[in-house]
Parts: C-alpha cells; sequence; structure tokens
C-alpha cells in the first residue's frame, strides 16, 4: 500500500497537474460567482479539452479543482448579494448575507473560505481511508432506504425550519407540489404542464431559486429599509459603519475556534450524506445548519448572522465533495452532476472506476486523493485573493445595489438554459417568494423539498414497484425502518418541545 | 393568542385549503393519468390539505407578532408594486431592444426612483455596470446575453 501511495504522490508532483489544478479553482470560482453559472457547466465545457490532454492526471486536477473552486465561489454573491452563486450556497445566505450588512462581509467570506477548505479537506481524508468500507455500506442502500433518508431529512428540515412545525411543512408540501411539475420520473409521461412545451421539462433549479431567494429578499428590502427622499450620504455612511472596522474583515481566533465545533459537525454530516449518491450538498449544507443552530446555546441568534451559521452551512456543503467520489471510485456510480461529468472525463482517459479500480489502479487512485488535498490548497489562496477585493462592491449605497441585483437575477436566470422562460420563473417566483415570506412560511424548506422530491418520488415508487405495491418493505428493511423510527421521533420531539415553550411564554 | 394573527392564520389556512381541494378534485385528475401518476401529488396534496387544516384551528402559538398590529405602510408597498412592474416591463423589453439597453434604463429609472438625485450618477453608474457585465459575460466568458432589434 505505501508503495502505491508512494507512486500517487510521484505521479501528482508536476507542474502541469499543478497548474493544471490552479487554473481549474481560479476558473471553477468565477465560474461560481457568477449566479446561473455552476461549476458543472463549467467541467462540462473543459471535457473535450481534457480529450486533447495526454497527462490524465492534469485532465482530473483541472476538473477537479474547477468543481472544488465553484464550490466555494458560489458563497460570494451569497454574502454579497443574498444571491447564491450556486444552489448548494442557498444555506450561506442565511448568515452570510445579514453579517454583509452588519458591514462584516470580509468576516463572512474569511469565514466561509476558511470553513470550505478545513471541511473539504477533512473530508478528502474521509474518502482516502473509508472509500473501501464506506462502499460496502453504500451497497446496502436502495429504494425504500433511499426514500426514508430522503423523508427524515425533509422532516427535519421542516421542523427546524421555524418556530411554527406547521408553517415549514406547509413549506415542503409547497416544494414538493412545485417538484412535480413536468415529467413522471418513472413514465416519462408530462403532469401538470397544463400543455405547456415549456413546463414538459419542468422548473429549473437556478431560476427557482435565484427568485425564491433573491428576488423576494430585494423586493422586502425595497418595501423595508429603502427610503425614497432620505439623503443619500446619510443612508450611505449608515451603511459603511461597520465597514471601517478592521475586525470586522478578518477572522479573530477566538472567533476561529468558535467556529470549530460547527465544521468538525459539518464535516460529520457532509461526508455522511455525500457517500450516499444524489441526496446533494443543499440537503449536507442545510442539516449542518440545523444541527448547529440546535447546539447553540443562542439559537434565536442564527439568521441574523452569526458566523458559526455561515461555518456550518460552508462546511456541511463542502464536506460532501470528497465522499461524493466515493461510490464514483468504489461503485462507478456518480454520487452527483459533477462526479457524472468527472466519470466522462475518467472513461475518455482510458480510466474505468468500479470495484476493480482499486486493484488495478491504486497509485491512480492515490494520485486523486493527493490531487483533491491539493486543489484545497490552491481554493485557499485564490480564495483569499477573491476575498480581499470583492468585498468593496457592498459599499454601494442601496439605492444602487438593488436596481443591480435585480439585473443580475436577470442573468442568473438567463444563462442557465439561455432561455428567456426561466428568467419569466424566475420572476414569478420571486413574487411567490415575497408572499410567502409576508405570510412567514419559510423558503428554504420549498427549495430544499422542490430538489429532493423527484428523487424522493421514483425512490418510493420504485420501493412500491419492488415490493409488490405494498408497504411492508419500509418496515423490513432495517435501514428504512431506523430512519422511520428516528421520523417519527424528531415529530414527537418537536411537537413536545413546541408544546412546552408554548407553555412556558404563557407563564 | 394575538386576534389578529390567528385570523391570519385562519385565512391562509383556507385558502391553502381551497388549493387543496382544487388540486383534489380538478387538476390532479386532468393533468395526471392513471394511478401511478397521481399517487405521489395527492399525497403531497393530503399533506398539505392537513397542514392547512392545522393552520385553520391552530389555538395556541409561542411566536408573537410584532407586527401583525401595524397598519401596512402604503408608501412602502406602493414601492414593491412599481419595483415588481418595472421588472415585468424590463423582462418584455429585453425581448425586443435587448439586455444591455432594457438594463440600462431599468437601472437608470429605479435609481432615480428610489432617490438618486445627481444626472450624473443616474446615468454613469448604469453605463459602468452594462459596460462590465458585457466584457465579463459576453467576451471573457463568451455567453451570449438577449440582443434586440438596437443592441
Amino acid at each position: 500500500m505505501w508503495n502505491d501511495i508512494l507512486s500517487g504522490f510521484s505521479l501528482v508532483f508536476q507542474w502541469s497537474n499543478l497548474i493544471a489544478a490552479l487554473g481549474g479553482v481560479a476558473f471553477g470560482m468565477i465560474m461560481g460567482a457568477v449566479p446561473g453559472l455552476t461549476s458543472n457547466m463549467a467541467i462540462s465545457l473543459l471535457i473535450p479539452f481534457t480529450f486533447y490532454m495526454n497527462n490524465p492526471i492534469a485532465a482530473i486536477a483541472m476538473l477537479m479543482g474547477l468543481s472544488k473552486g465553484g464550490n466555494f465561489g458560489g458563497s460570494i454573491p451569497a454574502i454579497l448579494f443574498n444571491i447564491p452563486g450556486t444552489p448548494q450556497a442557498m444555506v450561506t445566505t442565511f448568515d452570510g448575507y445579514p453579517l454583509n450588512k452588519q458591514g462584516k462581509s470580509g468576516k463572512a467570506l474569511k469565514i466561509a473560505l476558511y470553513s470550505s477548505v478545513m471541511a473539504d479537506t477533512m473530508s478528502d481524508f474521509v474518502l482516502f481511508f473509508l472509500a473501501g468500507p464506506v462502499s460496502l455500506v453504500a451497497l446496502k442502500i436502495g429504494p425504500p432506504e433511499y426514500s426514508m433518508i430522503i423523508l427524515f431529512s425533509l422532516v427535519v428540515i421542516s421542523m427546524v425550519a421555524t418556530d411554527e412545525p406547521v408553517r415549514g411543512l406547509i413549506a415542503i408540501g409547497l416544494g414538493l407540489l412545485i417538484g412535480i411539475v413536468g415529467l413522471d420520473p418513472l413514465l416519462g409521461t408530462p403532469r401538470l404542464t397544463f400543455g405547456s412545451l415549456h413546463l414538459s421539462a419542468g422548473f429549473q433549479i437556478v431560476p427557482l431559486v435565484i427568485g425564491l431567494l433573491a428576488l423576494s429578499e430585494v423586493l422586502r428590502l425595497i418595501e423595508v429599509e429603502l427610503h425614497p427622499g432620505v439623503n443619500i450620504q446619510g443612508k450611505r455612511s449608515e451603511k459603511v459603519k461597520g465597514d471601517d472596522n478592521p475586525d470586522n474583515h478578518r477572522v479573530l481566533p477566538h472567533e476561529f475556534r468558535r467556529c470549530l465545533p460547527a465544521i468538525f459537525r459539518g464535516v460529520g454530516i457532509g461526508s455522511i450524506i455525500g457517500i450516499i449518491p444524489g441526496i446533494g450538498t443543499t440537503v449536507a449544507s442545510y442539516l449542518s445548519y440545523v444541527s448547529t443552530k440546535r447546539s447553540s446555546k443562542h439559537p434565536e441568534r442564527f439568521g441574523k448572522g452569526v458566523i458559526e451559521g455561515v461555518a456550518a452551512a460552508e462546511s456541511g456543503n463542502n464536506a460532501v465533495v470528497g465522499p461524493n467520489l466515493v461510490p464514483l471510485v468504489t461503485l462507478g456510480i456518480p454520487g452527483n452532476e459533477a462526479a457524472a461529468l468527472i466519470l466522462g472525463a475518467f472513461m475518455i482517459k482510458g480510466l474505468t472506476p468500479g470495484p476493480l479500480f482499486m486493484q488495478n489502479n491504486a497509485p491512480m487512485l492515490y494520485a486523486l486523493f493527493t490531487v483533491l488535498v491539493i486543489s484545497n490548497i490552491f481554493t485557499f489562496l485564490v480564495g483569499n485573493l477573491f476575498v480581499r477585493y470583492v468585498r468593496f462592491v457592498t459599499r454601494l449605497p442601496n439605492e444602487i445595489m438593488y436596481p443591480m441585483i435585480l439585473v443580475f437575477c436577470l442573468i442568473g436566470s438567463y444563462v442557465f438554459n439561455s432561455s428567456l422562460f426561466d428568467v419569466l420563473t424566475m420572476f414569478l417566483f420571486g413574487i411567490f417568494g415575497y408572499f410567502l415570506t409576508k405570510l412567514r412560511i419559510p423558503l428554504p424548506p420549498v427549495i430544499v423539498a422542490f430538489f429532493l422530491g423527484p428523487l424522493l418520488e421514483r425512490k418510493f415508487r420504485q420501493a412500491f414497484i419492488i415490493a409488490g405495491n405494498k408497504v411492508d418493505i419500509f418496515f423490513t428493511h432495517p435501514i428504512s425502518l431506523g430512519f422511520l423510527i428516528l421520523t417519527v421521533i424528531v415529530v414527537i420531539v418537536f411537537v413536545l418541545l413546541g408544546r412546552r415553550k408554548s407553555k412556558t411564554s404563557q407563564h | 393568542m394575538n386576534v389578529s394573527l390567528r385570523r391570519k392564520n385562519r385565512i391562509v389556512g383556507i385558502v391553502l385549503f381551497v388549493i387543496c381541494l382544487l388540486f383534489w378534485f380538478i387538476i390532479i385528475p386532468k393533468e395526471t393519468m392513471g394511478e401511478e401518476e397521481a399517487l405521489f401529488p395527492e399525497l403531497v396534496t393530503v399533506l398539505l390539505g392537513i397542514s392547512s387544516v392545522i393552520l385553520i384551528f391552530q389555538r395556541k402559538t409561542d411566536l408573537v407578532d410584532d407586527n401583525s398590529n401595524k397598519k401596512p405602510d402604503r408608501e412602502a408597498i406602493f414601492r414593491v408594486v412599481v419595483t415588481v412592474v418595472a421588472f415585468g416591463i424590463y423582462l418584455v423589453l429585453v425581448k425586443f431592444i435587448g439586455f444591455f439597453i432594457s438594463s440600462f434604463i431599468l437601472l437608470s429609472a429605479l435609481m432615480a426612483y428610489f432617490g438618486v438625485k445627481r444626472l450624473r450618477t443616474i446615468l454613469l453608474i448604469p453605463f459602468i455596470i452594462v459596460v462590465v457585465i458585457y466584457l465579463i459575460i459576453e467576451r471573457f466568458l463568451e455567453f451570449p446575453l438577449p440582443r434586440g432589434w438596437i443592441f
């Protein structure tokens, strides 16, 4: 094994590989920072070029760098404009944007960067050491287990998203309903499309997220924060009040120590979620955030600008990346879109991931692990440069910033698919999101449910088909039963907690 | 419990319940083919229906809605309506006169409406923003944005 590891190192440490990784990180960060352009888009654009690269390690290094850079890049507009650059950066907006409004954009960006890099690196070691044993467990997860894991995730999210669980359930229901529009996941027939060709593909995640989160938030801010007629100079000096304090743009040692539990929690949750194909970074990010919020001595501060919130979101988000490659390299099953694209790149280079990959290409596998760690170092270096300069955008007065964000909303939703229908979708969901906010129905569960709904339905119906249309399959499979019991426990605990809180407040 | 909040909850719950009934009796039967296709939409409708009933009959809440007794700020609401209408017009204009000119018009108009007084700021900043977007998105990333009759 040590010979394979040393061989792997010798494959990686060549200038062409390091330059490819650095270039991938930088390009990925730019793509991730522009809403609508995702690192997956960047990967698919660059895969054809890898065909002409003789060195397979350089090709893989560039693509992995893209993925990692894009993951952090998405948090930059999430913090500065409340527009997640990538869907997985959605949770970063919860505390990142409020921190920005307090004049602490530099602090928010830096803690996002440090959390991303730390979590990503630690989860890469999870991949390094646990790929083999964990792949055996991943093999045991079938449709009933999948559907119960997703159901558990959705219930947890609905319970913790707001102090009124019923509103969380409504949000989940709305998200699931929106996700139903399009093609039936098993039969492929149009459903709830009302005869529209545009709707046959369903709503797209990027315009939906931009509309629900960014546009609705801008409308809300225009309602509550803008006061035309107030001296623009006065507004501006109020806006940069916190901006002049240098401590607001760095992470102090005691603040970083405070974030460490959140980061470790995010690594644990993200690693577990990442190993299971298809669940995704958004769920890991959200579960990491709610877990940290629940463990905090001051959960009421979350959502108003606490750095632990940003750390939890980013660490959960980034800790998925490494473990998502576990099913890819051990079983040949891509864990997410990025892994699917990277699988394509592997095959272009004549490498076939799967159960025999570790036996036949061990040095290549260890080279891949090393590339992942090196990409994290480059993410840290390039990210620091980005963070230093990009936050000055926030010094713009609101009267200029809000119209600018509206234009960015259009760009973000258009570039995803070059479709004006997506722009219309974004606009309508923006208005919808504004009204939901007025009704105190939380938006993030809507998005998570939209994202997971089709997968939940597919796995649920597959389980039914396997069981011959009987429900007992969910009770006879141990992992499925375990998650079902956990779901029931979560509901009972939150209902009881809610009643106790209600009695206490009455007294 | 704050009476106004309870009333709001009831209205929301009733509206949601009516929507669920619409889905159950009209939309799902019309827009799905067969029981298998309709299963998941029906389950979701049931979930929403139950949630709406809970909301209607919710007696106690541990939240006090601090804003429930405040009258809505009409000026603020009007500002939002104007923004939404302006954005809607902008989307139509993008299709006909292109992204760059439409964006310049939207940025200038909204900045003026939101209170920017200096004409130079109203014209110069949108111009800079549009140029930067052109350079980054169209030139550097080579991604075409919608063009219209003019540009």
